[in-house]
């Protein structure tokens, strides 16, 4: 079946058609674990001269004590201040030719090494080092507290809706760990962290058990293994933390959180409550991915929903989007527009329901999700063609539980139909489901 | 048990390897370049113009201009251009810079055939509507009430009038009401005396073959291109500013924004353009520089301190950059001043250098993992003419370049008397 619809008019027609010939693009990879626990997936990329190590550790902000949050930030950068053998982290990377960088979210912490593929058991070195000996003192932990307090002022507190995020998270979850934001409740978080708060986080989640190690480059598999087995082989085998982490019970009600600040505009932030990542069963994953395509055809390009309604056509907004959190356990579905002066939020919030209302009750049109599927076509495609994109998602995809979702998300995007995006609609868009935050000027 | 106390050895790298560069011309003289490898199967297209800052006759032109490009032609609306593009999976990035505007398109070779006629449509009969020109306008000058609470932004605008001078194009500093002066004539006129076969190229990479050459050519290589003889000039005009600071309170800021700088005689093909390059990585040009060293890991006054230099074809500007503890803004002023002067009297060490020296020489390397970033590599080289060795002679500099003549670079440019300082904050 081919669907056409003529734009416009004049010489130049253009015919939009269903794309129907698919090319089927592999990654391939290798995986074991060595006997201390450390999982190992290599990926052979004979197309760089580069190489990309990886190592994910399976922490993130949602492992804190309550009264000590920003935590596993926080010990992210202290990874960075040496250990045993390897003084200077950076600059034995460096020397090497070889760039680094981390991230923490509320599920994770990662690390990330690139350098010329002849240098890897550089990268090796390092990482190994400060997996199995890191050194920490009371004067590395003072400056590092510092660096984070002025992170948290510099991105949260110093830039207009630079708090957002801070309000969002304690509105939405109750009980659920993801109540605060992976930088930490307060700045007195940071400044009360001990050194033996710190020595304790280390031993307990920073083990070969906890931890997936991937390489992606230009370097032979068998070579590959080889060499992680020569560093990370002697390391001890501890037993891999478990969490109990308490449960979000369902919301049962709509609410709603008002603040007023020194901003220009209003800005309106509609959260619905949506599943996470969860690979319990395949229709949770389906159901994941269903709401990602949804946020997409609300918020992806100039062509969306959200910019075509909010800002040209109705011409009541700045701007106008739709985020998802991206979390294992369940997230936060994100609508947020920036309102015109002049124009009342309370109005805008009733013309983005009733265009979610729509949805659920009509769904969207079938070219709006080609559209989307065929995004995520091109962005795998560029993906592939980057190791340190593919070293991120073939350890975080094996924390989830299953590392060949790598090759499987694009089967599973495409089997997704208006029907599917109908149904989520209706489940997620529920008022009693909504938290609203009306982030006003003064 | 391994031996971690030994470090393992490390290779240099001695020399980089770029696919080949192709060039054609079409028959209305537009110019196409190209780089191909088997296995893609992405293709990145880009049309790069000489219609820059430099060359935009009221200030914001230029940035309108891209912004609204892709908003509407004689036979597409906004909407519809969006639909088309967003359709067949296209990512588009437009971006002004000082002498070109940079339209760059990345999609799947599969679907070229349905994106083409579009991009034909754009470059040929952009119309710039006159209800896209306000919305725009009116977009921009809400955002700009928010830019002007932020410091860093703020503090980069303020600074560029003082690097460059009031009337300078690279002069960033503006006010509401200059959004409101650009008419629909002058991105029309911007538009047919600018993008015309003769006054820029087209750059493409992926698996390229004679019949992607064949459509490019039906599509933009014929003669009902606009018709121009006129090239317009590349010269950067050289700054002109007397004025030594700004200082821009804001009480309640928690955080400082800190810019320290001055133009500098290092144009991009001046015998100290690499040499340039490596001073500046060794003070604060990547994460393992002497700034973050001492400001960020020693003090921790900051959560990042870096420099820059900004390269031009007549001349550069040298640039540090923080946000910093408000309370630490003067220390820190006074440590980025004694760190230079450090470096003017006395020449790193040989340790140091080697650091800065293979770090580096990765970055080099990295330049071309993959043909995107070739692309990359190979725009720069056009549009900045240089030697399509460059890079390797870029390696080779490395290899030879002593402590001393790290050392001179801020000896013989940098007078720590004659910089100026934007502070935007407490």
């Amino acid at each position: 079946m081919v669907e056409t619809a003529v734009v416009g008019e004049g010489h130049a027609q253009i015919i939009i058609e269903k794309i129907k010939i698919k090319i089927k693009s592999m990654v391939q990879y290798h995986k074991q674990q060595l006997s201390n626990g450390l999982t190992v997936i290599v990926n052979e990329d004979h197309s760089t001269p580069m190489v990309s190590v990886n190592i994910l550790y399976d922490v993130g902000s949602k492992d804190e004590n309550p009264e000590k949050t920003g935590f596993a930030h926080l010990f992210e950068h202290l990874m960075f201040e040496g250990s045993k053998n390897v003084p200077d982290f950076d600059e034995a990377l460096q020397l090497a030719g070889g760039e680094n960088n981390a991230f923490t979210t509320n599920d994770i912490t990662n690390y990330y090494c690139t350098l010329p593929a002849q240098n890897i058991e550089t990268a090796l070195w390092i990482e190994s080092d400060r997996m199995f000996a890191l050194d920490i003192n009371q004067e590395k932990l003072d400056v590092q507290k510092n660096v984070v307090i002025e992170e948290f002022k510099q991105r949260y507190l110093n830039k207009p809706y630079g708090d957002v995020w801070l309000l969002l998270h304690p509105l939405v979850y109750k009980v659920h760990p993801y109540q605060w934001d992976t930088i930490g409740k307060d700045i007195s978080h940071i400044e009360k962290a001990s050194l033996s708060d710190v020595q304790n986080f280390y031993n307990t989640f920073y083990t070969a058990s906890n931890a997936i190690l991937t390489i992606s480059g230009n370097i032979k598999a068998d070579k590959a293994f080889q060499l992680v087995n020569k560093w990370f082989g002697d390391l001890p085998n501890k037993s891999k933390h478990r969490r109990q982490l308490p449960i979000e019970p369902p919301q049962t009600e709509k609410r709603i959180l008002e603040v007023r600040r020194d901003v220009p505009n209003d800005v309106l932030y509609l959260v619905y409550r949506m599943t996470g990542k969860n690979l319990a069963n395949d229709k949770g994953l389906k159901k994941f991915y269903t709401t990602a395509l949804l946020q997409d055809i609300l918020s992806y390009g100039e062509s969306s929903r959200l910019h075509q309604l909010l800002v040209k056509e109705k011409k009541l907004c700045v701007s106008a989007s739709a985020m998802i959190t991206d979390t294992i356990e369940d997230g936060m579905f994100v609508i947020k527009a920036k309102v015109l002066s002049g124009v009342s939020i309370y109005e805008v919030e009733k013309v983005i329901i009733e265009e979610l209302k729509s949805i659920q009750e009509k769904s969207v049109e079938e070219k709006e999700l080609q559209k989307i599927k065929n995004a995520v076509e091109t962005s795998n495609n560029i993906q592939e063609m980057m190791v340190s994109a593919k070293s991120f998602s073939l350890s975080y995809y094996t924390l989830l539980g299953n590392t060949d979702l790598i090759n499987q998300e694009q089967e599973i995007i495409d089997s997704i139909s208006i029907k599917d995006i109908q149904q989520v609609a209706q489940e997620l868009f529920q008022e009693k489901n909504t938290s609203v935050l009306y982030y006003l000027r003064k | 048990m391994v031996d971690r106390s030994t470090p393992p050895p490390i290779q240099s790298i001695d020399k980089v390897e770029l696919l080949p560069l192709h060039q054609h011309t079409f028959t209305n003289d537009l110019k196409v370049y190209y780089i191909t490898s088997k296995e893609s199967t992405v293709i990145q297209l880009s049309f790069l113009f000489k219609a820059g800052w430099i060359h935009q006759s009221k200030k914001l032109l230029t940035n309108a201009f891209t912004s609204l490009l892709l908003n509407g032609t004689l036979h597409h609306s906004a909407k519809e251009i969006a639909e088309i593009l967003e359709h067949y999976g296209v990512f588009y990035n437009i971006e002004p810079t000082p002498v070109y505007t940079k339209m760059q398109f990345t999609f799947l070779k599969k679907n070229i055939d349905a994106v083409l006629p579009i991009l034909r449509d754009i470059i040929k009969y952009a119309n710039f509507p006159q209800e896209e020109l306000d919305i725009y306008t009116k977009t921009h000058i809400e955002q700009y009430q928010t830019n002007i609470k932020n410091v860093a932004i703020v503090a980069q605008w303020n600074y560029s009038k003082i690097i460059y001078g009031d009337t300078h194009p690279l002069n960033k500093l503006h006010t509401p009401d200059d959004y409101l002066k650009l008419k629909r004539d002058d991105l029309l006129q911007f538009f047919t005396t600018h993008i015309h076969p003769k006054n820029g190229f087209i750059f493409i990479s992926g698996n390229i073959d004679d019949a992607i050459l064949k459509k490019l050519e039906h599509h933009f290589g014929t003669t009902d291109f606009h018709q121009s003889q006129h090239t317009f000039d590349e010269t950067v005009p050289l700054p002109n500013s007397y004025e030594q600071h700004i200082y821009n309170q804001i009480p309640d800021a928690l955080q400082s924004a800190i810019k320290i700088g001055m133009p500098i005689d290092i144009h991009s093909h001046h015998p100290d353009y690499f040499d340039g390059i490596i001073a500046n990585t060794l003070l604060g040009g990547f994460f393992g520089s002497r700034l973050m060293s001492v400001i960020r890991e020693e003090k921790g006054y900051t959560y990042g301190i870096y420099s820059a230099i900004n390269f031009f074809n007549t001349f550069s500007v040298f640039t540090v950059s923080a946000e910093v503890k408000a309370e630490y803004t003067q220390a820190c002023v006074d440590e980025v001043i004694h760190q230079i002067e450090l470096l003017q009297k006395e020449a790193p060490s040989e340790e140091e250098m080697m650091v800065v020296k293979n770090y580096l020489s990765g970055e080099i390397l990295d330049t071309t993992d993959g043909i995107l970033k070739q692309d990359n590599v190979w725009k720069a080289i056009i549009t900045r003419h240089w030697n399509q060795d460059h890079y390797n002679q870029f390696l080779n500099r490395i290899k030879t370049i002593t402590p001393e003549d790290v050392s001179n670079i801020f000896k013989k440019y940098i007078s720590t008397d004659k910089l100026k300082k934007c502070i935007v904050g407490k």
